[in-house]
């Protein structure tokens, strides 16, 4: 009198086997997930009070950045920019258009547009725009092209992992500082050679770059 | 007919999807579907950013921003400035420019920020104990304000702590000229009545004294701890700092004597421990060793020792020898201590006092007004800022107004309290102790609705919405030099209104006063009762104790080693009962077994007793 039928070989085989394999593909999938654009809102379109186009205000306009985004090179936070800002040329231009309604309802309250927050750092890293903007690091470099984003999304996945990388060699990642607020810079052809020119003249050393108290304060 | 169904049958649980109640298949599928949502919250949290409609100038969010204003400590102001991030307020330090500061702060101007985010802060209006609107109130108010007009303000009495705002005191020359017969008392619980009688004994004024501890290279202090805490401490503390250098006019000597451990006998080259009726002899003895010629001081001979040095020391160092006396001594020996430093030409100046209004009106005491209250004759209290149980009396005045930041004692027992906004959401002004005069200016928006004092009084003379902002500008305006606008920005900027100190007065020599025959300490038990370092007096907001200033290390540890009662047997050194309460644990029924009467106290090894 048999105990197991005949296929019980079998299962009991694929799952000693799953007992070593099961674990290593969760975590990967783990990791696949927690890297994902699920998790990083990478690419993720969200919905503002505002459908705000940076494509037409800097690509094809050609604002600066620092028009609205102004405490960029002197504090930690770019800012975003006061109703004020807006209305410097929308008190002029497209004065009556439904799209900027919520911009002039917010003016004559004197209640502020809550922007949705695109690009998220959780609060226990502390990033300073100030110093990155100053040694060279462009906006492009981390927000994408931005002027071509006809609404605003965050383009990098902003993973400790994707800021270490240019911790550990800032080279890749740097241009000159006319060209910090250029959107549509490209690295030039000899970007090896102009690339260690910047890190010496920014003075930068990255001894020190990938220490857990620069970013975790 | 249909069959009447006179026997209902549960409806068999394993296919009941419409029952409302789970099968185990379904609580398993529920489970599991938790487990999945579980793992897709994942992604990050939406937030928002709201920026401004128009930004302020200067402000960059997220960056600090700095501005000078001053707090007061027992009514007396201390310049700060004061760190603000996005609109609030979060760090206190000192205005380098303001003399009451010097660059410094003391725990209770840094604990200024913790009370003004005390969830505990009053928030509303209340009306013997209900919450009430605005407009009640203000109709309350002003139906019982005609009743008072009429009268000339007669049983009309307002209680304030010590007042040296200027603003505040011109309005209260307002509301004592609108109400001839009403009166103002002022009851602080850190006073200086004895160095008030003192002066009039001495001067027959009530001068305020301002020791300049930087100028004195001996200092004798009879039991005043200008070291310990108060308004004053700073610039004490620095100006003794500044003496303790040996380039310069030399290392100053400092004598103490006290009753009571302070921060002034730990700095002092000789310290003695006295009863506090034996220090006004010291004074004695000093003034006989300088010709005042009294009777005979009956001291210790120990302590006639040191006394005597200490009055050589002074003597061959006219000008810059300095006696202080304290608080707990008598008028008499306050008196006896300006003769000294007359005939010392010490370094003390003499200003008139900071608390009396431009038309020259006192406060009166509370024990005055206690007394009109027992006998009837107030029937509209004010109270604006005093913490003071009057519960026996306080029921015959039938119109009882409370304003203060906490809904404490004296707000419970009143008919109406209101919210009091706090110091760092105000405008103002303050004088400190020399008479520097600077203003107050707010750090935040209010965060409830609550009044100042300004617009308190400001109801009871003209019934309108007086903002503070414009009364303090009202009582600047003739003072400022040039243009106004220019100086008001400038006052604001350096945290201090310029030459605002009062000037040194040089009054009449002073009269020697009759000091009585030796008060011999009796056997009893003598209690000093003296402010607390952290908490100051008992008005101290509450959160700043909650939030641990209570628990801040005082300078002097006057705790003293619990003294434990001998009691039998013996305490299981991890058991946090005494083991006269029963055998509450096997541990402690075990070493029943074995007991040992105590022959000493042992340090206990429990958190209890600690």
């Amino acid at each position: 009198m048999q105990i197991f039928r005949p296929g019980a070989n079998a299962i009991a085989t694929l799952v000693l086997a799953s007992i070593g394999v099961i674990p290593v593909l969760a975590i990967g999938l783990a990791y696949q997930i927690v890297g994902s654009a699920y998790t990083t809102d990478q690419d993720v379109t969200r919905n503002q009070p505002v459908p705000f186009s940076h494509e037409h205000h800097v690509g094809g306009l050609g604002l600066d950045c620092r028009y609205c985004h102004a405490s960029v090179e002197t504090a930690r936070f770019a800012g975003v920019p006061p109703t004020e800002t807006c209305m410097t040329c929308h008190s002029q231009i497209w004065t009556n258009a439904e799209m900027l309604a919520p911009v002039r309802t917010s003016l004559a309250d004197n209640k502020p547009i809550a922007w949705q927050r695109v690009n998220k750092l959780p609060s226990y890293v502390y990033f300073d725009h100030s110093i990155h903007v100053a040694k060279g690091v462009g906006c492009s470099t981390c927000h994408g092209p931005i002027h071509q984003m006809k609404l605003t999304r965050q383009a990098a996945p902003l993973t400790m992992h994707w800021c270490l990388d240019c911790h550990r060699d800032p080279a890749k990642s740097l241009r000159p500082r006319e060209a910090v607020f250029d959107s549509e810079w490209k690295p030039p052809a000899d970007a090896e050679k102009s690339a260690s020119q910047l890190m010496a003249t920014y003075h930068i050393r990255t001894d020190h770059l990938t220490d857990c108290s620069i970013c975790h304060r | 007919m249909p069959p009447v169904n006179e026997l209902p049958v549960k409806q068999s649980r394993i296919s009941g999807r419409g029952t409302g109640a789970l099968n185990r298949r379904q609580a398993l599928g529920v489970l599991a579907s938790g487990i999945a949502s579980g793992l897709a919250a994942c992604s990050k949290p939406d937030q928002q950013i709201i920026p401004y409609v128009k930004l302020p100038e200067r402000v960059v969010p997220g960056e600090p921003l700095k501005f000078a204003t001053t707090l007061p400590l027992s009514g007396i102001g201390r310049g700060v400035i004061v760190t603000s991030i996005d609109g609030r307020p979060i760090k206190v330090e000192g205005n380098p420019r303001h003399p009451a500061s010097l660059g410094a702060t003391d725990v209770f101007a840094e604990a200024a920020v913790l009370s003004l985010y005390d969830p505990d802060r009053s928030r509303t209006i209340l009306n013997s104990g209900a919450i009430a609107s605005r407009e009640a109130f203000r109709q309350a108010l002003q139906a019982h304000l005609q009743q008072v007009r009429q009268r000339g303000g007669e049983g009309f009495r307002l209680l304030t702590g010590r007042v040296t705002s200027p603003t505040l005191l011109r309005q209260i020359d307002d509301v004592l000229q609108l109400f001839p017969k009403a009166a103002w008392h002022a009851y602080e619980p850190v006073d200086e009545d004895s160095e008030r009688d003192g002066a009039m004994l001495a001067y027959g004024r009530p001068l305020q004294i301002v020791p300049r501890l930087e100028k004195a290279r001996v200092l004798v202090n009879l039991d005043a701890d200008p070291l310990g805490p108060g308004p004053d401490q700073l610039r004490a503390a620095r100006g003794f700092a500044d003496r303790r250098t040996p380039q310069g006019e030399g290392f100053s000597r400092i004598y103490s004597i006290e009753a009571a451990p302070t921060l002034t006998g730990a700095k002092a080259d000789h310290r003695i421990a006295l009863h506090p009726r034996l220090i006004s002899e010291a004074g004695i003895a000093i003034a006989n060793s300088m010709g005042a010629e009294i009777r005979q001081a009956e001291l210790p001979d120990h302590v006639l020792r040191v006394v005597k040095q200490a009055a050589a020391d002074l003597s061959a160092n006219r000008g810059g020898g300095l006696v202080l006396a304290g608080q707990a001594l008598s008028p008499e020996s306050h008196a006896l201590v300006h003769w000294i430093n007359q005939h010392l030409q010490a370094p003390v100046d003499l200003i008139d006092r900071a608390d009396r209004t431009a038309a020259g009106r006192e406060a009166a005491t509370l024990a005055e007004l206690t007394r009109d209250l027992a006998s009837g004759a107030v029937d509209t209290l004010v109270l604006i800022g005093a913490d003071l149980e009057f519960a026996r009396h306080s029921a015959k005045a039938s119109f009882r107004l409370h304003l203060g930041c906490y809904v404490d004692e004296t707000a419970v027992l009143s008919t109406w309290h209101i919210p009091q906004t706090h110091i760092l959401e105000a405008w103002s002004d303050l004088r400190s102790r020399d008479g520097t005069a600077s203003l107050v200016q707010p750090l935040i928006r209010p965060l409830f609705q609550g009044w100042t004092d300004h617009e308190v009084l400001a109801l009871l003379t003209r019934h309108a919405d007086a903002s503070p902002y414009d009364l303090v500008r009202e009582t600047w305006r003739p003072k400022a030099q040039g243009g106004f606008e220019e100086w008001w920005r400038q006052a604001l900027h350096d945290g201090v209104i310029a030459a605002s100190a009062a000037p040194p007065i040089t009054p009449g020599p002073p009269k020697l006063p009759n000091v009585s025959a030796v008060v011999t300490p009796s056997a009893a038990m003598t209690i000093l009762l003296r402010p607390d370092p952290s908490l100051w007096a008992a008005g101290m907001p509450k959160a700043a104790d909650e939030a641990g200033v209570g628990q801040f290390p005082r300078a002097q540890s006057t705790r003293s080693k619990t003294i434990r009662p001998l009691v039998r047997g013996r305490r299981h050194p991890r058991c946090r009962w005494p083991p006269d309460r029963g055998a509450h644990c096997s541990r402690a029924r075990r070493r029943r077994r074995h007991r040992e009467p105590y022959a000493r106290p042992r340090p206990s090894q429990c958190r209890r007793d600690r």
